[in-house]
C-alpha cells in the first residue's frame, strides 16, 4: 500500500498556517505546545480507563488515606502491582455460558466469547463502511452535479430524515423489517440484513450531505472538460470526482465504520441469538442490575477500541491527501 | 425538456435509485407510520386508538415537562454549537501542520470520539464533575483559588448540570476536526500563493482564502451540529441514568421522547418527536435561507 | 485510483469471507421457546444450566435464552411485541409487573396451575399475592427482595465506640449512631460517612415511616403520597440525614461514584452503614477484606412501625405466545426447586420458596451472620401500587420535585404542596 502514485512528497500541506515564512519556528513551537496541552486533556479518558483496567475490583473506587503526600496519592492511583489478568478474563468471561455454541465455516465451536462478537462486529462494520462509502457518494453526486426536476425538495426531504429521532421510527422500522418478504431475505430479524442492507441504500442523509458539500466545492470545469473528452456521467463521477474527494471519502469511511462498530441500539433490537451478538452488546455483560465489574468493562472497552485506533493511526494520512497531491493545477 | 435534459434527469435518477428505495420504503414508511401514531394512543399491547389532536393539545396546554425539555434542548444547542464549531476549526487548522508526530496528535484528538459515550465514559465523567472530589473543581481551585466548597456543583446542581454537558461535548471535537481537515485539502494552494503575492498576511489569508474555501464544510458542520445537538441523548442518558435530573434540569427532548416510549406511550412520544422535527426543520430551513455566505466552487448553474 | 480500488477490493473480499463463515448457524428444529431475562452472569449461568438440562430431556422443544441488559429490557420487549417476535416466557420484576399486567400482556396461570396441581403454598404468600390480582395468578415467583437491610461496618462501630445495631432499633438510635460514625480529616473533609443508600431511595424511608402512595395497592383510585403525613415524615427524615444531621452523603458528593458505585464506598470503608437488599452479599464476601460486617433491618419509625419496599422477580408467560402449553412446562421447570436451590447457593437473592430460605444452603453460616433476618423481614414487605403510570409518576413527577428537597432548597412539606396539584392531574391509571 505504498503511495507510488503521489508525486511530490515535498509539497507542504496547504492551509492557513502552512505558508512559507521564516518566522515559522516560533509559530511551530506555539502550535506544538498548544497541541500537547490539548492532547493531555484528550488523553484523560484513555489514561483513566487504562489505569482502571489494571486494578482489582475493590481498588477501582478506592481513595487515598487522608493527609497523603503527593507521591503517596500518585502511588495510590497507579495500580501496583498491576493486574493484567483482567484482559484475558474480560475476553472470556462475558457470554461464556454452557450450552452456547456457534459455528464458523460450518465448524461448531463451543462457548461464546468476544472472539465470536468480534467476527460479527467486523462483518457488520466492514459491510456498513463499504456500502455507505459507495452508495452515499453515488447519491451525493446526483445531488451535487446533475440537473433533474425536484432536486431541491428531494434534497431537503433527504435532510429531513435526519431530524426525526430514531426512538420513534424504531418500532415501525422493526415491524417493516420483520415482515420483509422472503425473496428479499426476510424476515430481517436475528440476522445481519437489517444492520447491513440500509448502508447500501444511500448510507444515510448525513453522509450524503457531507459528500455533496465536497463535490460542490470542486470546480465544475473539471466535469465539462471530461465530458468533452467523451466521459459519461458515471465516468465523471468515478474518474474525476471520487479521486479528488479522497479525504472526504476517507472521512465517510471512518465515520461509518466507527458508527457500525460502536452501534448498540440496532444490534440490541435486531439480534437475538448470543452467537450473533456484537461487541457493543457484549460490553453490557459487565453491567448488570446489581453492579458492575468496572475493571473488566474498561479492559474490554479498550481492547474493542484498539483496532480502530490502529486503523486510524495508519490511515490518517489519507485525510491530508487532497487535491494538492493529486495534481489539480 | 430537451432530450439532453431528459437524459441527464434519467441518469440522475439512476444514481439516486438506491437512495430512493431507502427513502420511499425503509425510511419513508416508518416515518409516516410514526407521524400517524402521533394522532393515536398506543401502548403496543393493545389496539391503536385514533385520538385526533389530543396528544398535541396535551403537550402544549397541559405538560410543563415538554416546555422544560424544549428549553433545556435549546439551551444546550445554543451554548454547545458555536463553541464546539469554533474549537474544532481551530483544532483542524493546527492539525493541518507539518509538525513532528502530527499523526499521533490527530489520533489523540479523535480518541474520545472513538471511545464513544458508553457506560465506561460515564463513570469517568461523573468523577471529573464531582463537586467535592472531582478533577474539574480541583483544577478550578488550583488555578483560580476558589475554595472547592464554593465551586459549581456541576451534575448535582440545577444551574450547572447543562454547562457540564456542554463542557463534556467538547471532548468530541475530533469528529469535526476530521471533516475540516478533509475540507482544508480541497482549497487549492494556488489561492494561497496568489494571496501571498498580493501581500496578504496570514491573518488576512485566513479570512480571504481559508474560511471562504472551507465554507461548504462549515455550512455542513453547522447544520449537522444543530440537528445533532437538538437530538442530544446518549450523554444525558448515561450521565443521569435516563432520568434527566437533578430536578429535570437535563431533561432534553429526545430523552423525554424515550421516557414516554418506556412508559408505553407510543403516540405521545411520536407527537413529541414531530414537534421536535418541526423545530429542527425550521432551524435548518433558516440556515439554507441565509446561506449566501457559503461559497461553492462547483455550484450547478440552473 | 489504483490504490483506492485495491483497498476496496480487499475490504470487499474480507466481507464476503466473513459473511460465508458466519452464515447459517441457526438450525433449530421443532418448537422454540424464547425466554427473555436480565441479571448477573451468575444468575444467567444458573438459568443457562437449567435450560441445557431441559433441552437434553425434551427432544421436541428447544428453549432459547435471550439475555437483555436490564436498562434496555423494556425497549427490547416493546419492540419485539410490536413486531410479533414476542418471547414466550419473560422475567417479570415485582414493579414492572403492574404495567405489563394492566395492559393484558400476561397470561393468567390459574388454569395451568390447577390442571398440573402445582402447589404454590411453598412460596412466600406475600410474593404470590403480589403477582395475584382478583384471585388470578400471573407470575410464578423466583425470588423476593425486601429493600430494608442495612449493611454495617463493625470496625467503624468499634472505632466510634458505638454498640452494634440490633433489629429492634429505632430512628433515634439510628441518628445518634450515624452522627458518631462520621469521621473527618484535619481540614474538615469527611473521610467516612455514617450512612448511604444504594441508589437515591426515599421509598425505603417513606415505607418505613408508614407512608402510602395510593388509597389501595391493588385497585388504586387516587394518590395519597402528597397528603399522607407519614409519607412526608419519611421524606423529611431522609432529607434531615443529609442536611440536618449531616451523616449521609449528599447528591453533590454522590456523583463521584456515579451514583452507581455506592457499594464501593462501603467496601472501601468510606461509609459505615449501607441501605440495600440482600444482593450485594456475594460481592461483599469477595471484596471486603479488612473489616467485619453484618446486616440489620432498617430502624423502626418513632411510632414503632416499619415496612420495606420490596423487589423480586418471577416468570410469566406472554399472552402473545404461540406455544403457551410448552412455555408453561418450561416455567414449571425453571421456577422449580432445582433452580431455587442453585439461586440460594449464590447468596445473591432470597428464593421465593420458603423451604430453600430455611435450608443450610441459604443460611450457610458465612457473612452476614445475621442473614436469617431476611425471613423476619418478609413480615414487613410493602409493594408499590398496581397502576399503569406508576413509573412515570414516580420517576418523572415525584423524583424531580424531591431532588429539590435533597439539595436543601425545599422542605419536604413544600415539595408535597407542589406535588398535590401535579398528582391530582395524573390519577392512577388502572384500565
Amino acid at each position: 500500500m505504498t503511495d507510488t502514485t503521489i508525486p511530490s512528497p515535498t509539497a507542504a500541506p496547504n492551509g492557513f498556517w502552512a505558508s512559507k515564512r521564516r518566522t515559522e519556528n516560533v509559530t511551530r513551537w506555539t502550535v506544538f505546545v498548544v497541541l500537547v496541552v490539548g492532547s493531555i486533556t484528550m488523553l484523560l479518558p484513555v489514561v483513566w480507563m487504562l489505569i482502571t483496567s489494571f486494578k482489582t475490583r475493590a481498588d477501582v473506587f478506592a481513595v487515598p488515606p487522608p493527609n497523603s503526600t503527593f507521591f503517596q496519592t500518585l502511588k495510590f492511583w497507579i495500580p501496583i502491582p498491576p493486574h493484567p489478568e483482567n484482559y484475558p478474563q474480560a475476553w472470556t468471561v462475558s457470554g461464556m455460558y454452557s450450552g452456547d455454541s456457534w459455528s464458523f465455516f460450518g465448524i461448531p465451536v463451543q462457548g461464546i466469547t468476544f472472539t465470536t462478537y468480534t467476527l460479527n462486529t467486523l462483518f457488520i462494520a466492514v459491510c456498513g463502511c463499504l456500502g455507505t462509502t459507495l452508495s452515499s457518494s453515488l447519491v451525493a453526486f446526483a445531488f451535487a452535479r446533475l440537473r433533474f426536476p425536484g432536486r431541491g425538495p428531494l434534497f431537503l426531504l433527504c435532510l429531513a430524515t435526519m431530524m426525526v429521532p430514531t426512538q420513534v421510527t424504531m418500532i415501525p422500522t422493526f415491524i417493516l423489517f420483520r415482515n420483509m418478504p422472503a425473496f428479499l431475505g426476510g424476515p430481517w430479524y436475528n440476522n445481519f440484513f437489517p444492520l447491513v442492507v440500509p448502508a447500501f441504500l444511500g448510507g444515510g442523509a448525513y453522509n450524503i450531505f457531507l459528500m455533496r458539500q465536497f463535490f460542490m466545492s470542486i470546480p465544475y470545469e473539471m466535469d465539462e472538460a471530461a465530458k468533452i473528452d467523451g466521459c459519461t456521467n458515471f465516468g465523471v463521477f468515478w474518474r474525476i470526482l471520487l479521486p479528488l474527494c479522497k479525504p472526504a471519502l476517507t472521512t465517510v469511511a471512518v465515520f461509518s465504520f466507527l458508527w457500525n462498530w460502536n452501534d448498540f441500539l440496532n444490534p440490541l433490537i435486531y439480534l437475538d441469538s448470543n452467537s450473533k451478538k456484537t461487541l457493543a452488546l457484549g460490553l453490557t455483560n459487565f453491567v448488570s442490575l446489581y453492579g458492575q465489574d468496572y475493571q473488566l468493562l474498561m479492559a474490554a472497552s479498550l481492547v474493542i477500541s484498539l483496532p480502530i485506533i490502529v486503523m486510524f493511526l495508519a490511515g490518517q494520512r489519507y485525510f491530508i491527501q487532497g487535491i494538492a497531491t493529486t495534481g489539480l493545477k | 425538456m430537451t432530450s439532453a435534459e431528459r437524459k441527464e434527469a434519467i441518469s440522475a435518477f439512476m444514481f439516486l435509485s438506491p437512495f430512493l428505495i431507502w427513502m420511499v420504503f425503509l425510511m419513508g414508511g416508518p416515518i409516516l407510520a410514526a407521524f400517524f401514531l402521533s394522532f393515536c394512543k398506543w401502548d403496543i399491547f393493545n389496539p391503536i386508538q385514533f385520538v385526533g389532536f389530543d396528544n398535541y393539545k396535551e403537550m402544549f396546554f397541559n405538560d410543563p415537562r415538554f416546555w422544560k425539555a424544549l428549553y433545556n434542548t435549546a439551551y444546550f444547542t445554543f451554548l454547545s454549537v458555536p463553541i464546539g464549531m469554533a474549537l474544532s476549526i481551530v483544532v483542524a487548522l493546527l492539525m493541518n501542520q507539518k509538525v513532528k508526530g502530527i499523526a499521533i496528535f490527530r489520533t489523540i484528538y479523535y480518541l474520545p470520539s472513538i471511545l464513544g459515550s458508553g457506560v465506561a465514559m460515564a463513570v469517568l465523567w461523573k468523577w471529573i464533575f464531582n463537586a467535592d472530589s472531582g478533577l474539574l473543581n480541583y483544577m478550578l481551585n488550583v488555578f483560580t483559588g476558589i475554595p472547592i466548597s464554593e465551586c459549581p456543583k456541576w451534575l448535582a446542581s440545577e444551574a450547572w448540570s447543562k454547562p457540564a454537558l456542554v463542557i463534556m461535548s467538547f471532548w468530541n471535537v475530533g469528529g469535526g476536526m476530521i471533516i475540516y481537515l478533509a475540507g482544508l485539502q480541497g482549497i487549492p494552494s494556488t489561492l494561497y500563493e496568489a494571496a501571498e503575492i498580493d501581500g496578504a498576511n496570514r491573518w488576512q489569508q485566513l479570512w480571504t482564502v481559508t474560511l471562504p474555501g472551507l465554507s461548504p464544510v462549515i455550512f455542513f458542520q453547522l447544520i449537522v451540529s444543530i440537528v445533532g445537538s437538538f437530538q442530544i441523548f446518549n450523554q444525558v442518558y448515561v450521565m443521569t441514568d435516563g432520568l434527566g435530573g437533578p430536578a429535570d434540569s437535563t431533561l432534553v427532548m429526545v430523552l423525554y421522547i424515550y421516557q414516554k416510549f418506556k412508559y408505553f406511550q407510543m403516540g405521545y412520544s411520536s407527537a413529541l418527536a414531530f414537534v421536535l422535527f418541526i423545530v429542527i426543520m425550521l432551524a435548518t430551513w433558516l440556515q439554507f435561507r441565509f446561506a449566501k455566505w457559503v461559497y461553492y466552487e462547483g455550484e450547478l448553474r440552473k | 485510483m489504483k490504490n483506492l480500488r485495491r483497498v476496496l477490493a480487499g475490504v470487499a473480499c474480507l466481507a464476503v469471507i466473513l459473511g460465508l463463515g458466519l452464515y447459517g448457524c441457526s438450525k433449530n428444529s421443532g418448537t422454540v421457546i424464547h425466554i427473555s431475562s436480565w441479571g448477573t452472569p451468575e444468575e444467567n449461568q444458573i438459568l443457562s444450566d437449567l435450560i441445557a438440562d431441559y433441552n437434553k430431556a425434551h427432544s421436541g422443544i428447544t428453549v432459547q435464552l435471550d439475555r437483555i441488559p436490564f436498562n434496555e429490557y423494556v425497549t427490547k420487549l416493546l419492540t419485539q411485541v410490536a413486531g410479533g417476535e414476542a418471547p414466550d416466557v419473560i422475567f417479570v420484576e415485582a414493579n414492572n409487573f403492574a404495567p405489563l399486567f394492566l395492559r393484558g400482556a400476561l397470561e393468567p396461570l390459574n388454569s395451568y396451575i390447577q390442571t398440573d396441581h402445582v402447589d404454590l403454598s411453598g412460596y412466600y404468600p406475600q410474593v404470590v399475592d403480589r403477582f395475584t390480582v382478583d384471585g388470578q395468578t400471573y407470575v410464578i415467583p423466583r425470588d423476593t427482595a425486601p429493600i430494608g437491610l442495612i449493611f454495617y461496618n463493625k470496625k467503624a462501630f468499634d472505632e466510634a465506640g458505638v454498640p452494634y445495631p440490633t433489629d429492634d432499633w429505632d430512628w433515634a438510635t439510628f441518628v445518634a449512631d450515624g452522627k458518631k460514625l462520621v469521621k473527618a480529616d484535619a481540614s474538615g473533609k469527611v473521610t467516612r460517612w455514617g450512612f448511604i443508600d444504594e441508589w437515591p431511595n426515599p421509598d425505603a424511608w417513606v415505607c418505613d415511616a408508614g407512608g402510602t402512595y395510593t388509597d389501595s395497592v391493588k385497585h388504586p383510585t387516587k394518590w395519597t403520597y402528597a397528603t399522607d403525613p407519614n409519607t412526608l415524615k419519611g421524606i423529611q427524615f431522609r432529607s434531615d440525614l443529609m442536611n440536618k444531621y449531616k451523616f449521609m452523603m449528599t447528591p453533590a458528593g454522590l456523583t463521584a461514584m456515579g451514583g452507581m458505585g455506592t457499594s464501593d464506598m462501603f467496601v472501601n470503608g468510606q461509609v459505615a452503614m449501607y441501605l440495600s437488599g440482600l444482593w450485594p452479599t456475594p460481592r461483599f464476601r469477595q471484596q471486603i477484606k479488612d473489616f467485619k460486617w453484618d446486616i440489620v433491618m432498617m430502624p423502626k419509625n418513632p411510632s414503632g412501625g416499619r415496612a420495606f419496599p420490596t423487589g423480586g422477580s418471577g416468570y410469566g408467560i406472554l399472552k402473545f405466545s404461540q406455544h403457551k402449553k410448552e412455555a408453561w412446562d418450561v416455567v414449571k421447570f425453571i421456577s422449580g426447586e432445582e433452580g431455587e436451590k442453585r439461586l440460594a447457593a449464590t447468596g445473591l437473592a432470597q428464593p421465593a420458596l420458603m423451604a430453600d430460605v430455611n435450608s443450610p444452603v441459604f443460611l450457610d453460616g458465612k457473612d452476614p451472620q445475621n442473614k436469617k433476618v431476611v425471613i423476619e423481614a418478609m413480615k414487613y414487605v410493602q409493594y408499590f401500587p398496581i397502576c399503569k403510570n406508576w413509573f412515570e409518576v414516580h420517576d418523572s413527577i415525584i423524583g424531580p420535585e424531591l431532588d429539590k428537597v435533597w439539595s436543601g432548597t425545599e422542605t419536604a412539606a413544600e415539595a408535597m404542596e407542589h406535588l398535590k396539584p401535579l398528582l391530582a392531574n395524573k390519577p392512577p391509571e388502572t384500565n
